[in-house]
């Protein structure tokens, strides 16, 4: 009997080989080679939120975050800022890594020590930061970023863009293994199963999640030091959409919203899986709208799948007993 | 407000409170069904979509030339049919309805493209405008018809036996299916109420605006859920109040217009909503740490 | 890079002898602002009946909403699909810059259409006009209609779209040199909808009584702004105008809400944007003006900023307004 987990994760690579071929008869151009890159060029920074976004909610509460493409927008728009105001750009980077991770900070004092709800938290923080970001600039996009710094993004080797293997690869395989080798990880599975038993047991549950909700915030400037390469430039309205794209891929990827399931693993396949959606309708000149309506089945559809896998799981379980 | 009335004169017009009302129309009426469904424990982010696919019927049901008597009423079931379509996701699956809304957005927004055909549909007839500008004895008619609607919702949640099955689900919903409350019906009628209160929505906009766009009701769900929010409910369910929302939603309109009134830069909008949001989620939280 | 070049010529003989793609015919992409509008609608109508005309392959693809990253994701796709010419009416010319830079390395034609990217590669920008004779022409009527001085509010869409920020940039200078006595006294910003136009709109006139029009940068804007005014009951008090296509101001053109409205005939750019790039890739130049056959007027070529001018903007007026359908 397979584990639910495994089960999950086979599905889940099934659906991308389905998109693939999709892809693939829809248009000749998807088996270019150039194709593999401009694929790939979206993955990290879908990537990087999707599992800012999946560690929230396995730490459950529930735990959501919808600030984090507001956060990637304003973030962006510090560094770009500081550098045209004079400091070296690495230094800015570190500071808007900062700032992120403060912004986050504001999300975990409101959602573990105040306890409001983190829906509701988070939209309200998604408000003020994203509409900071507008405000502060008036609109206007800060740009001027120099083109070694363009490097990261928009080089590649073998194909690949560097920002995938310098940045994404890393960052997903770190906290795969802190979420399925330490004590902490176990800890955030604990919290999100049942926070009541975790916390009786011992594990400081708000103050788990809190460094969690940090670690989105900085994710997400993480994200936006990617965008800021790709582009160039730092808009003000970057991460608009971002946290709802975010949510689908983690819940795609097998995150349960209430906690205690999801790994990894299924958030990077998820993306990969929307990315190359995206793509291959894209290259078959489909139109965006029908790109949204193929995700939203999607998302439905494996969330039913899920449920039906497990169900079937469950009514083995029943038989054997 | 009297920050507001100080730094324009205009604000307390009589003139100027008409048009916050009228333009508040829609969304208070969504409101009072976002409120019911958030109560329940749900939430809903497709409503905009629901708004603008029923807003698309309702254009080419005039472009077909059917009189206002069908039109209205076919765009209002369009809703109806597509919150329903929610509600029965839901309840039939376990997907969490942030979810599922999340998912059915993505589609309905690909509907309206469908339907759209690609381009606006404008000059549409003003004859139903009356509901939104019109007047009944010197009483803009938006009293009215926001007045009816919060009506028959308070009445359904606060006097009536199906109020009460929301409020139970919405509290505990194991315990309310021990208890014997159809649960999945409640929730089906919960939502569909919400879509049928955006077809009306629909109906109102396009009386309005007479035109049809591709990007009706973008912002729409989330300004619902802020305002009900910020009227008091409780994203956990069980609790919320429909006047409170109603408050809610005066509140982000009058944000809105008096900021522009008062020279403030519109983009300023959202820091400030997001801000008042932050603001009375902290005095909620602090009080409740206070009492308990 | 010259790798996958290879590799994608290796893969399309393959996969053409599948006979997918016809390669010999030339395919000219457009990527508007967003897609779904009437204005845009009308430009393919114009562009399609071009491409047919002289056997080019045409497609047009906007993003969903004013997203720029969106409208970067559908160029790329374009260039990955390898169309020989890709024209863009662009949001944000910045995103847009090294992208235009590498596909014009892979030897693709890069035209900017209706909006332009002044900074980039870009080869020529296919214009209706230059920005600031349309934010001077609007003003110029305006005025003819309401005197040289009083109060003005502008309503616009989302900032962060870079040729709607010159238009009104325009505006106020013009403003500011030539009609000292008018006042711009607001510039709002909606998320793209009606609604929030009318709102603005509305709120505009609350505040300033005396205001004398209302001026719409984008399309979105138009219906809001001359319902505004309806419903106020300011006709013949308030002047709303703005580029608005003719069907979408038709009603209220006639009913006096929107007295005129500036534009210029999106169909001629689309077909004049497919027409450059068909003749850029027959290897044709630019150096001078142009006859176009299928055009009426002779179109203007602006060598020091590689600008091809279609013609001064059209006035809609209620005499003329019925000619038109787009």
């Amino acid at each position: 009997m397979t584990d639910p987990l495994t089960q999950r994760m086979v599905f889940l690579l099934s659906v991308w080989a389905a998109v693939i071929l999709l892809s693939i008869a829809l248009s000749p151009h998807f088996l270019q080679g150039s194709t593999l890159s401009y694929l790939l060029q979206y993955v990290p920074i879908i990537g990087v939120l999707g599992i800012a976004q999946t560690v929230v909610m396995l730490s459950g509460g529930p735990g959501i975050d919808l600030s984090v493409g507001a956060v990637m927008s304003l973030t962006g728009l510090a560094i770009a800022g500081l550098f045209a105001a004079g400091m070296p750009l690495v230094l800015a980077c570190l500071a808007g890594l900062l700032l992120g991770a403060a912004l986050g900070a504001i999300n975990a004092v409101l959602i573990c020590v105040l306890n409001v709800p983190s829906l509701m938290a988070t939209l309200a923080t998604m408000f003020t930061y994203g509409g900071l970001a507008l405000a502060l600039t008036g609109g206007s996009p800060i740009g001027g970023l120099p083109d070694w710094f363009a490097v990261l993004a928009q080089g590649r080797v073998l194909g690949i863009p560097n920002h995938l293997w310098l940045i994404f690869a890393p960052i997903a395989a770190a906290l795969h293994v802190i979420l399925s080798h330490t004590i902490t990880g176990a800890h955030i599975y604990a919290s999100g199963n049942d926070e009541t038993a975790a916390y009786l047991s011992g594990v400081q549950v708000a103050a788990l999640r809190f460094r969690l909700y940090v670690l989105s915030g900085c994710l997400s400037s993480v994200a936006a030091i990617m965008t800021l390469s790709w582009f160039q430039t730092a808009r003000p309205d970057a991460g608009q959409g971002m946290e709802l794209l975010s949510v689908t891929v983690a819940v795609l990827g097998g995150s349960h919203i209430f906690g205690g399931i999801g790994r990894i693993s299924g958030t990077v396949v998820a993306v990969l899986i929307v990315t190359t959606l995206q793509a291959g309708l894209q290259l078959a000149n489909i139109s965006q709208a029908w790109q949204l309506g193929a995700m939203g089945v999607l998302l439905i559809g494996s969330v039913i799948a899920d449920d039906m896998v497990r169900d079937r799981l469950r009514g083995r379980l029943a038989g054997l007993a | 407000m009297v920050l507001f009335a100080s730094q324009s004169e205009f604000f307390l017009t009589e003139r100027n409170l008409v048009t916050i009302l009228r333009n508040s129309v829609d969304l208070a009426v969504i409101c009072a069904g976002m409120t019911i469904v958030i109560i329940l424990g749900g939430i809903d982010v497709s409503v905009g979509g629901i708004l603008a696919v029923s807003a698309v019927i309702i254009g080419r049901a005039y472009q077909a030339g059917l009189p206002d008597i069908l039109v209205a009423p076919i765009g209002i079931a369009t809703g109806a049919a597509l919150g329903a379509f929610n509600g029965l996701l839901i309840a039939r699956t376990r997907v969490p309805p942030i979810v599922a809304t999340l998912g059915t957005m993505y589609i309905f927004i690909a509907f309206l493209f469908l339907f759209i055909g690609g381009t606006w549909i404008s000059g549409l007839p003003n004859t139903l405008s009356f509901l939104v500008l019109g007047d009944v004895y010197g009483i803009p008619a938006g009293v009215f018809v926001i007045g009816a609607v919060y009506a028959v919702a308070w009445a359904l949640l606060r006097r009536m036996p199906w109020g009460r099955r929301v409020i139970a689900v919405g509290s505990d919903e194991g315990a309310a299916r021990l208890v014997g409350i159809p649960v999945n019906r409640t929730k089906i009628e919960a939502f569909a109420f919400l879509g049928l209160l955006a077809g009306i929505a629909a109906v109102l906009y396009v009386a309005r605006l007479r035109n049809v766009e591709v990007n009706i009701g973008t912002n729409i769900a989330l300004e619902a859920i802020a305002a009900t929010i910020l009227g008091g409910a409780n994203i956990r369910g069980g609790v919320g109040s429909l006047a409170g929302a109603l408050l809610g939603v005066l509140f982000i309109k009058v944000t809105q217009n008096g900021l522009v009134l008062s020279g403030v830069s519109s983009l300023w909008e959202t820091v400030v909503i997001g801000g008042l949001l932050l603001v009375v989620l902290v005095l909620d939280a602090v009080e409740k740490r206070g009492a308990g | 890079m010259k790798r996958s070049v290879l590799l994608a010529g290796a893969f399309g003989i393959v996969i053409a002898s599948g006979a997918w793609a016809q390669t010999d015919t030339t395919q000219v992409a457009f990527i508007p602002q967003i897609a779904g509008i009437p204005y845009y609608v009308a430009m393919r109508a114009g562009a399609e009946r071009a491409a047919e005309e002289l056997g080019v392959e045409y497609v047009q693809e906007g993003p969903v909403s004013t997203n720029a990253a969106d409208q970067l994701r559908i160029f790329e796709s374009f260039v990955t699909q390898g169309f020989d010419v890709i024209a863009i009416s662009p949001l944000d010319e910045e995103s847009l810059k090294p992208a235009i830079a590498r596909a014009r390395e892979q030897g693709i034609i890069v035209l900017t259409s209706d909006a332009d990217a002044p900074n980039s590669e870009r080869q020529f920008f296919v214009a209706q006009a230059l920005d600031q004779d349309l934010g001077y022409t609007l003003l110029d009527e305006t005025v003819k209609l309401v005197g040289d001085s009083g109060k003005i509010a502008i309503v616009s869409d989302s900032p962060t779209i870079q040729s709607m920020q010159n238009w009104i940039a325009a505006i106020q200078e013009r403003a500011e040199t030539s009609y000292p006595k008018i006042e711009i006294v607001s510039v709002d910003h909606t998320d793209g909808t009606a609604a929030r136009a009318y709102q603005f709109a509305t709120d505009a006139m609350t505040r300033n009584p005396d205001l004398k029009a209302v001026l719409g940068m984008a399309s979105t804007t138009c219906p809001g702004i001359a319902q505004a005014v309806e419903a106020a009951g300011a006709i013949g008090e308030v002047v709303s105008a703005g580029y608005c296509s003719p069907n979408t101001a038709r009603d209220y053109i006639k009913s006096g809400a929107m007295p005129f409205s500036v534009l210029w005939n999106p169909a001629d750019l689309g077909y004049l944007t497919v027409w450059v790039a068909d003749h850029l890739a027959d290897g044709g130049e630019i150096a001078d003006d142009l006859e176009v056959p299928g055009l009426e007027a002779p179109v203007r070529y602006l060598p020091e900023d590689g600008i091809l001018l279609l013609g001064p903007p059209a006035v809609f007026t209620p005499a003329n307004v019925d000619d038109y359908d787009f």
